[in-house]
């Protein structure tokens, strides 16, 4: 320790410090920054963290595996209108208008 | 504990080893400072059958071995940083012992001050947006009628419905950008991060903005205002504020 540590940090550095958060954080919010934000430093223990994405952890530590997922109807990623930009709205639509169309024609014929 | 090596929580400046004392690490460690001119490492031991390379892979797959270390590693960083500047380090970055952990000072030292002088008076906020209820379904009418009116009935709801909905992510889309670009004009620096699943977080609406501001502490009212006016402006959405938290989002060497 060098010299400087006996002073008060408190006095020296009035107003730089971060004050204590006053609500306990989600884990969800510490993980995206513990793992993902932070400097990164190569340790004597190697650890490859860019590995681990949340969405890795999510799925295999919530719903085991995306293949189980699956089995289990979780799929909204690939059914969310919100997510998939209405495309699978739109191939719906295109399938009920061919229909209406042989209806119309086969109707007039 | 068989095999030991020290754990680095952040790097800060100037911290009182007594204050250091009040926290707690990793398995309730005693949390200690390694000082290589005038830069600290915030360290605590840990055993290497914890924290080896193998016993490593294997417990970040663990959610709840995750989720203490996480939670730890973070009281210690935030401990630090309502003391001192402090830039945190990404977690799991462990040393064999200190005279390894002082090379990584010395390594380092340029750019580690440079992170110190970015985040030393300032904090980091998240603001996360979520939009409002998202329009209902229309019920899935799966059997195929063949009479015509049935269909064009079918047809009007289904794209009166899809326009709903491109409607409605639109305006949480405008809203969202609006938040974003309000807030940055009051923080230093900004940063847009993934959006979180609501299976992780518990959330029920669809997030549309995860964000970090990072803010110089003498402008932190001002940024609390700036967001509640944001609130004002978009009463249909909901606009969380948390922090300060340390910088965590903007302590990487890499950037400028």
């Amino acid at each position: 320790m060098s010299e400087r540590t006996s002073e008060s940090l408190l006095a020296r550095n009035q107003g730089s410090a971060v004050p204590a958060a006053p609500q306990p954080a989600n884990l969800a919010d510490i993980l995206e920054r513990v793992l993902d934000k932070g400097i990164v430093i190569a340790g004597d223990i190697r650890v490859n963290l860019l590995d681990i994405e949340l969405l890795t952890i999510k799925i295999r530590l919530l719903v085991a595996s995306v293949e189980r997922a699956q089995e289990m109807g979780i799929d909204w990623w690939r059914r969310d209108p919100m997510l998939t930009d209405g495309r699978q709205d739109l191939a719906e639509e295109n399938e009920r208008l061919r229909e209406r169309l042989e209806s119309l024609e086969s109707t007039d014929g | 504990m068989g095999e030991a090596g020290r754990y680095m929580y952040a790097i800060s400046r100037w911290v009182d080893p007594a204050e250091l004392a009040e926290l707690r690490g990793l398995g309730g460690a005693e949390v200690q400072a390694v000082e290589h001119e005038g830069l600290l490492a915030i360290v605590s031991t840990v055993g290497l059958d914890e924290f080896g390379e193998d016993e490593l892979s294997e417990h970040l797959q663990d959610l709840d071995w995750l989720d203490t270390v996480a939670r730890t590693h973070h009281e210690v960083v935030s401990g630090v940083a309502s003391r001192a500047p402090t830039a945190p380090l990404r977690l799991a970055t462990v040393c064999m012992d200190d005279a390894s952990v002082r090379s990584r000072l010395a390594r380092w030292a340029p750019d580690l001050r440079q992170v110190l002088d970015r985040v030393a008076g300032r904090a980091e906020w998240s603001v996360k947006v979520f939009a409002g209820p998202i329009p209902e379904p229309v019920p899935a009418a799966r059997e195929v009628s063949t009479a015509p009116g049935s269909g064009a009935a079918y047809l009007a709801r289904r794209k009166a419905h899809v326009d709903r909905l491109k409607g409605a992510a639109e305006q949480a889309a405008t809203a969202a950008d609006d938040v974003h670009d309000e807030l940055t004009r009051h923080a230093t620096a900004a940063r847009r991060l993934a959006l979180q699943d609501g299976r992780l977080t518990g959330e029920e609406a669809t997030m549309t903005l995860n964000a970090a501001y990072l803010v110089d502490s003498s402008a932190s009212d001002e940024f609390r205002a700036a967001t509640q006016a944001l609130r004002d402006r978009h009463p249909d959405e909901r606009v969380d504020l948390t922090g300060p938290w340390p910088a965590y989002s903007f302590a990487a060497m890499d950037e400028t």
